[in-house]
């Protein structure tokens, strides 16, 4: 008694493939387009940083220390005569580097315990989990100074804390996106058909819980950046005469009242670099995110 | 609601009980023999030894761990190796100072984001909007320790120079003007989350059935904005609001360094310089009982918002 | 004759999305008498619920706007009003009844409560007057007035639908809309809340006008029917008139469609092939013609008037343009 038939049949207008759409969603949003820039742009610079630093990462020239910016230094000179210009762009491989790793290797443990816990659920699930809970507790840059306190602070350690870090956050996103695939009928059907469970993990349920996690970790990365360069400033992560831009800052404080250049770029190359993988992991959460369509 | 609350309680104890076995192995980890730190810098190996004896290093790991979980059930977080004071005492003296810093930023920055937020999605794709976007994602991304050096240089530094006094203090303690700069790096990046969550939370909202409905039934905008669609936005903004607590808690360790904050962040720091382990781990601790209070407070806070969560807890 | 309650005159509503513009009602003109209930049906996309929300200034926008037309409620035209003499109005003499119960009532507040805010709005009543005259409603749907305290996601959905029934009717509106009131609902329960309707539009003296696809609602409800078809009423007329003799090539092929009691055993649908267009690419002429089985070369050049080949009915239609009609 009713018309309704008709109710799907009208939908079917202009179907794209996912990544056809995700593209077409992604480049209309403005802000998406101007995070990648500055992403192509930072890696460049940061691959290219021998190159493009007009001068080398540590070469002082104790006659023009404290030098404020001018056209031969445009951002200023620090304590022992370097070109801070040229320290921020060596220190970008540094900034970028950091944020790579650690959440690689927050994504990859995580991941995999997420998964693990996700999939085949019971007692696994429950362990994997609860210990996650308890890392959460306690709050996540406080964990990184105990970690890098006990493990003797530098680069290295600094980003295994930070990746360390990083773990409970992917295992719980990879858990979840796990469990609503899980259940989905073409799973069941691998299954069915005998393939094996890491087979369907890696096969299935990884690449369908991929849209998520792309997201995460893109802006994890950006957050990342920021929790190393916040334990440097404290001194307990890359230590002079390491170009990192927190360590910089750090020592940038000292000098305040009389160089603020020293303290003020180094800041801002961070903030631009978290701005920009916040555009894009924006970006990419309004283009694969079909509720936040309008 | 009561047996709600104790139940939630009695499951933070094995959650803060996994906390201190962490906290407590990693500190063991850690390089440096306390006994060393203890002594005279001439002290001879068999001093050193004895040393080691009294505190009780020489004791296998658990039964080390289970005096430490005895102490705290005492209130006894062990004793300071460098000045020799009891562990509780000293972080005792230096919370308050925390949470009243934690506290106003947190109002401050729950105050200015929830406007934002609900004037960005109420006025959406008007300069409204696109300026509380803009300000909110250079907030999210900006390093909070940038942010208060960039005051300092401003409100002292600057403002000192040009008109021979400062105009806030770049450091210290106990008034309000004190407050101001500190409360502003920390609460920063939580006012910019929470701008975010509440424009996008309160455009979920304001696309749902019964918004529409309460327009038809001849509401103004502001009181369907306030009524109905505000405290249905709320509960992703109550969620946000307390995850990011944590990453408050860590910031206000950086703040607390910048301006000279007599709080437990900068006690922590001072701890870490000088190896003083005991008083480390005792502050670890602290910070995640906090948070964990803190969570459950928020759960508690769900069910005031939302009666379908609220008959869950019964 | 009497003037009616609801007057309709050539109304447009366009949704501007960055696809393209979606005419989803393209002039339509159509009346509702005091009294009377006027069944609106149509399938998905339509533009029925476009309809009523315009009725009530409630299209959203961006992306909808209203683009043309009047509509007279009481002689005088909604869309020349100020937004608060429309807010007057709302929820007082014009009511809505949404789709989906389920989604229509706010989670956060108890039902009477939000039965009472109507009141209070409206009628000025004191917060404690209008809780009470909220259980009296409550009970006149069905509902027992004790359970005004409890929150929607304690009522079934059936439930749901009464308390907002009871919410429409709160402040005796002289014109109720229905869109779609029963469809989320199963069966039986659909039944109990047409009787709820039937009965209160008699007490209340309400006008009803009654959206639905489902056909069997409709001939059930309504007085008068009109069909739409991609933002156009392509036929009106009674109750009777339609569904004993429908005129319109539309409307005949959905009447095939359905499945008839008395026909034989064997003799299969005839659904009509083909979908209806894109409302962001309506056809120049008839919007029926890419699937209307008597299409004339005319029909793909010209957009049909309303032609009258009976007393009361009105088609948009080129195969009756000899009985004359009002272009
Ligand atoms: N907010 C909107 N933005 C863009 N297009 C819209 C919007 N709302 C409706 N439309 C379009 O307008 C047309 C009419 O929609 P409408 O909701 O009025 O149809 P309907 O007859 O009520 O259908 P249904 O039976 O599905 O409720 C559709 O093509 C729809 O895609
Ligand atoms: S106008 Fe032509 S195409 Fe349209 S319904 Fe009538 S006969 Fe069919
Ligand atoms: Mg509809």
């Amino acid at each position: 008694m009713s018309i309704t038939e008709n109710k799907t049949a009208a939908k079917i207008i202009r179907r794209r493939t996912r990544f056809e759409e995700t593209w077409r969603q992604f480049r209309k949003n403005q802000g998406a387009i101007v995070g990648t820039t500055l992403l192509v742009f930072l890696a460049t610079l940061a691959l290219a940083a021998p190159l493009a630093a007009p001068e080398g990462l540590d070469d002082q020239h104790l006659g023009r220390r404290f030098q404020p910016p001018s056209r031969e230094n445009i951002l200023g000179t620090d304590n022992l005569g370097r070109d801070i210009l040229s320290r921020i762009i060596h220190g970008s491989r540094l900034s970028l580097s950091i944020g790579f790793i650690t959440t690689s290797i927050g994504l990859v443990a995580g991941g995999s315990l997420g998964a693990i816990a996700g999939y085949y659920g019971g007692h696994r699930d429950q362990v994997i989990m609860r210990f996650m809970d308890i890392i959460l507790a306690i709050p996540g840059f406080i964990f990184a100074v105990a970690l890098v306190t006990a493990l003797g602070p530098n680069l290295l350690n600094l980003m295994i804390a930070v990746g360390l870090n990083s773990i409970p956050y992917f295992a719980r996103i990879i858990r979840s996106s796990v469990l609503s695939v899980k259940e989905e009928e073409y799973i069941q059907a691998a299954r069915v058909i005998g393939c094996s469970n890491g087979w369907i993990i890696a096969r299935h349920v990884i690449p369908n819980a991929f849209a998520p996690i792309l997201v995460q970790a893109t802006l994890r990365i950006g957050d990342t950046i920021i929790i190393a360069a916040g334990l440097s400033f404290l001194g307990l992560g890359a230590q002079p005469p390491l170009p990192e831009w927190g360590a910089m800052l750090s020592a940038g404080r000292q000098y305040l009242r009389d160089a603020w250049w020293m303290a003020t770029f180094p800041g801002i190359a961070i903030m631009i670099t978290v701005l920009a993988f916040n555009l894009v992991g924006d970006g990419l959460r309004d283009a694969l995110d079909p509720r936040l369509k309008s | 609601m009561t047996s709600f609350l104790l139940k939630r309680l009695l499951a933070l104890v094995p959650v803060l009980l996994g906390a201190s076995f962490i906290v407590f192995s990693i500190m063991h980890l850690t390089p440096g023999d306390p006994a060393v730190l203890l002594l005279p810098q001439d002290a001879s190996a068999e001093d050193i030894a004895v040393m080691r004896e009294s505190l009780g290093l020489n004791r296998p790991f658990l039964v080390q761990y289970g005096s430490f979980l005895q102490g705290i059930l005492r209130g006894d977080l062990g004793t300071s190796f460098r000045s020799g004071q009891p562990v509780a005492g000293l972080i005792m003296s230096r919370l308050p100072a925390t949470m009243q810093l934690a506290a106003a930023s947190l109002i401050v920055a729950i105050i200015i984001g929830l406007v934002a937020g609900i004037v960005a999605a109420v006025r959406q794709y008007t300069l409204w909007d696109g300026g509380a976007m803009v300000t909110a994602l250079l907030g999210v991304s900006m390093p909070n320790f940038w942010l208060g050096l960039m005051l300092i240089l401003f409100f002292s530094v600057f403002w000192a120079g040009r008109f021979g006094s400062v105009l806030l203090p770049a450091s210290g303690y106990g008034t309000i003007q004190h407050m101001i700069m500190p409360a502003i790096v920390l609460g920063t990046a939580h006012a910019a989350f929470v701008t975010r969550i509440t424009r996008s939370s309160m455009l979920e909202v304001l696309r749902q059935d019964y918004i529409r409905m309460a327009r038809a039934k001849g509401l103004s905008p502001f009181r369907v904005v306030a009524i109905h669609a505000l405290r249905n936005a709320l509960l992703p903004v109550v969620t946000i609001v307390g995850l990011r607590f944590g990453v408050l808690l860590g910031g206000s360790v950086v703040t607390e360094r910048i301006f000279a904050w007599p709080g437990i962040g900068r006690l922590l720091i001072d701890a870490v310089r000088a190896q003083d382990y005991a008083v480390v781990q005792g502050i670890i601790l602290t910070y995640a009982i906090i948070f964990s209070l803190v969570t459950l407070g928020v759960d508690l806070i769900y069910g005031l918002v939302d009666p379908r969560i609220r008959s869950q807890y019964r | 004759m009497e003037r009616p309650l609801l007057e309709v005159q050539d109304l447009h509503v366009h949704y501007k999305t960055d696809d393209g513009t979606a005419r989803a009602v393209n002039g339509i003109d159509f009346s509702i008498h005091r009294g009377e209930t006027l069944g609106l049906v149509g399938e998905t996309g339509a533009g029925k619920t476009t309809t009523a929300l315009a009725l009530l200034g409630l299209v959203p926008h961006p992306p909808g706007k209203i683009t043309g037309g009047r509509i007279l409620f009481q002689g005088e035209n909604l869309l020349e009003k100020s937004g608060k003499e429309l807010r007057r109005l709302r929820g007082n003499r014009i009511s809505i009844i949404f789709q989906d119960p389920m989604t229509s009532l706010n989670p956060l507040f108890p039902a009477g409560k939000q039965i009472a805010e109507n009141l209070t709005l409206h009628q000025n009543l004191p917060p404690r007057e209008a809780l009470k005259k909220a259980g009296e409603l409550l009970a006149r749907v069905g509902i027992p007035a004790s359970r005004s305290g409890n929150y929607p996601h304690e009522f079934s959905g059936g439930m749901k639908q009464r308390v907002v029934i009871a919410m429409a009717l709160a402040c005796n509106p002289a014109l109720l809309i229905a869109d779609e009131p029963t469809t989320a609902l199963d069966v039986t329960i659909q039944a109990q809340i047409l009787e709820i309707l039937r009965d209160l539009k008699e007490d209340f003296g309400l006008s009803l006008l009654m959206i639905s696809h489902d056909l069997g609602v409709v001939a059930e409800v309504a007085d008068r029917v009109a069909v739409m078809y991609a933002g156009d009423i392509v036929e009106t007329g009674s109750v009777g008139q339609v569904f004993e003799e429908p005129r319109h090539p539309y409307t005949i092929g959905l009447l095939n469609s359905l499945p008839d009691i008395d026909a034989p055993r064997g003799e299969s649908l005839q659904p009509i092939t083909g979908l209806m267009p894109d409302p962001m690419e309506l056809p120049r002429g008839c919007s029926f013609a890419p699937r209307c089985p008597r299409v004339m070369p005319v029909c793909e050049e010209q957009k049909p008037p309303v032609f009258s080949p009976d007393q009361g009915r009105g088609v948009r239609c080129f195969l009756y343009h000899q009985t004359g009609g009002q272009p």
